[in-house]
Order: structure tokens, then sequence, then C-alpha cells
């Protein structure tokens, strides 16, 4: 049988199975994970593996290789394997196993590159639970929002996000040990407007998201926690 | 030290087309190097191309809006072009409605518009020769869209 010269992407999966397990287990554990994941046997061949996959394997092969080490290998270059980040997008939104996501997301804010680094993985971490495009956005400028403020007014703080459960959505909590806030109520209201602007920063971070909360008090630091659902 | 974002002359317009990542320094530089460029090349326009941008929020929507009239107090018409759907979306929820600041969809659509606006101008100041030179039958059915808006 002659395929095509360059190995399918499909090949390569059983190509780096085969090195743990024998050729057969190698193809019925391919078998048995795209089965469960419901995906056809043809589409694999052609796109080969997904996170979804991924996470079904990584069940049977712990089953049939017993050596730690070798396990941890053989995951690891299978997810070396994975489609580039980009097009795993479309995959967030049917579900991602659970483990994949729960680990939250610390982001020192120290600099200004601080601001930039938080928003950019935060619209990233918000791809993967799987909002769309626009709330993207809206995550993405509220952790800048939060950013720019511990930058500016606390000079150091920290920026951590997760995701949420049971219901399915993102929180973040920006967190300094700064000067704290003299009166919320008079920064959120709407007439408000600090010398530098900033203060808008934070109402429009509570217009963005579904649940809004600030605890702060003068010399105390401030904690704002944030949440939006999908 | 180069520029981190290029400013383009470009048919005796300047054209800023941002494409990383803004951080809070790099606008503020933007600010000083457009101020500059406006004195020294005297442009009809000014086009802030955005569509390389990864997010819009408040300090940069002000610090856009401030350049816009600084431009303005200069004598130069600044058009924001390229911003995207999520972009509008999240500056509309936050109330940031950049006032004051005119916008199209894309750069091809600012730099015609910024054309007509000139062709406009040259007629009313009564240029003849600028107002010939451009303006062509299509031009001229344009030009009375505009004045009828």
């Amino acid at each position: 049988m002659s395929r095509s010269a360059t190995p399918s992407r499909a090949d390569e999966v059983r190509a780096v199975l085969t090195n743990y397990v024998s050729g057969m287990t190698a193809q019925s554990i391919v078998r048995a994970a795209i089965h469960q994941v419901g995906v056809a046997e043809s589409t694999f061949e052609r796109v080969g593996l997904d996170i979804e996959i991924l996470n079904e394997m990584r069940r049977s092969i712990a089953l049939y290789v017993a050596d730690e080490a070798k396990k941890a290998a053989c995951f690891e270059r299978l997810t070396g394997l994975l489609p580039p980040r980009s097009s795993l997008r479309h995959l967030a939104g049917r579900h991602m196993a659970g483990h994949e996501l729960s680990k939250a997301i610390d982001v020192v804010i120290q600099d200004e590159n601080g601001i930039v680094d938080a928003r950019t993985r935060a619209r990233s971490f918000a791809a993967d639970v799987g909002f769309r495009s626009t709330d993207q956005y809206k995550l993405a400028t509220a952790v800048s929002e939060l950013a720019r403020n511990i930058f500016r007014y606390a000079e150091k703080g920290k920026i951590s996000f997760g995701a949420t459960a049971p219901r399915k959505g993102m929180f973040i909590i920006a967190k300094d040990e700064g000067p704290g806030i003299l009166d919320v109520s008079k920064v959120l209201s709407e007439t408000y407007r600090s010398t530098t602007g900033l203060g808008r920063g934070l109402q429009g971070c509570k217009k963005l998201m579904d649940e809004f909360n600030v605890e702060t008090a003068p010399g105390r630091g401030t904690t704002v926690t944030l949440r939006k659902f999908l | 030290m180069p520029r981190a974002i290029p400013i383009i002359r470009l048919h005796g317009n300047l054209l800023v087309s941002i494409q990383i990542a803004l951080s809070d320094h790099v606008i503020l530089d933007l600010k000083d190097d457009i101020g500059r460029e406006i004195r020294m090349y005297e442009p009809n326009g000014l086009v802030i191309e955005v569509s390389g941008v990864d997010l819009f929020d408040s300090f940069i929507a002000r610090s856009i809006q401030e350049l816009s009239k600084m431009a303005r107090l200069m004598g130069v018409r600044t058009i924001l072009a390229g911003l995207n759907a999520g972009m509008a979306i999240t500056l509309v929820e936050m109330g940031m409605l950049l006032e004051g600041v005119d916008t199209s969809l894309n750069l091809e659509a600012a730099l015609e518009r910024l054309r007509l606006h000139k062709l406009q101008e040259a007629r009313i100041g009564g240029d003849r020769e600028v107002a010939d030179s451009g303006a062509l039958a299509d031009d001229e059915f344009l030009l009375a869209e505009a004045d009828r808006r």
C-alpha cells in the first residue's frame, strides 16, 4: 500500500505511541480515543490530534505504560503534535477537560510590560475557556484596566485569573498592597473623573463584567474581583 | 533610537499604523513624535490605523482622543481607522465613545475622506488649481453628497 510520501498527522501520533506500546495497542488506543470524543476516523487521519483526543489517550496510556517516566515522556511528545494554538480555538467552545483549565494564572505587575503581558495572557485564557471574540476583548480590557491601576497607584501587585465552576466562565482577581481607595462609591459614580482619568477604568470594568467586587481601605491595599460567565 | 511605531508620509498625509500591543510609554512617545512630524511636514490629515492593536482600554482610548485634539489644534484633521468589532463593543459598553475623533472603517476609506476634505477646503478657499486638479466627475458627485451631510 502506497500512501502519501510524507507521514500524515495521524501517522505521527501512531509513530510516537509505538515507541512505548505495540503497534496493535497503539492502534486501539487511537481508535478508543477518537471514538470516545466522537471524531470520525477519516477526520482524524486528516487533522490529527486535538486536545480532547489527547486527554482521552492520556487515560489509556496510563493503563498500558506502567513506567512513570515513560508515561510522561510519551505524553509530552504527543502534546508536541497538537496543532498550533490558533487552530485549537474552535475546539474550546465544545468542552475542555477540567484539569486543563483549573490552573489559575498569576501575573505579577511591577512594570509596564506586566500590563501588556497580563492582558495578552488573559485574552488567550478567555479563548480557551470558550468565550467569543468580543467577550475576549472585554475580559482582556478589564485586565488591562486593573493592571494599569495597580501599576499607577500601588506600583506593585498581582493579577490572577482562572476558570469558574460549576457555571462556566472566568474570574479575575487584582490584588495590591497599595494606598487603597478612600471612597469606592465615589470612584465608581458616573460623574467621577480622577486627575489622570483613570477612575473611568474601574467604572468600565464594572460595566464589562457580570460580577464586580472591590475590597479596600485606606492604607490596606485593594482587591478587585471580577467574574464573567459564558 | 528607532521609533516603536513608524510615521509614514503618504499623499500629503501622515499615516500611523499601529501593529503592536500598546504599552503606556509607546503611546506617550507616539504623541511626541506625531507632534514633531506635523510641524515638520505640515500634513493635510493624520490617519491612525489600529487594526493591529491588541485592545483599546481607557488609557489608550483617552490617549488617541488627546492625540486627535492636539492635531486639531495644529490644524490637522485626524481619522481613526480599523477599529474592530470587539474593540468597538468594548468601548461602547465602557462608555468611552471617543467623542471628537473621526473614524473610518479602514485605511482606504480614511484616505478617501481626507482627500475629499482637502478638495472641499480648496473649493471653499477658492483654490481652483487644487480643486480642479483632483475633482473629476465622480468627485463632484461625492462632494455634493458631502455638502448635503
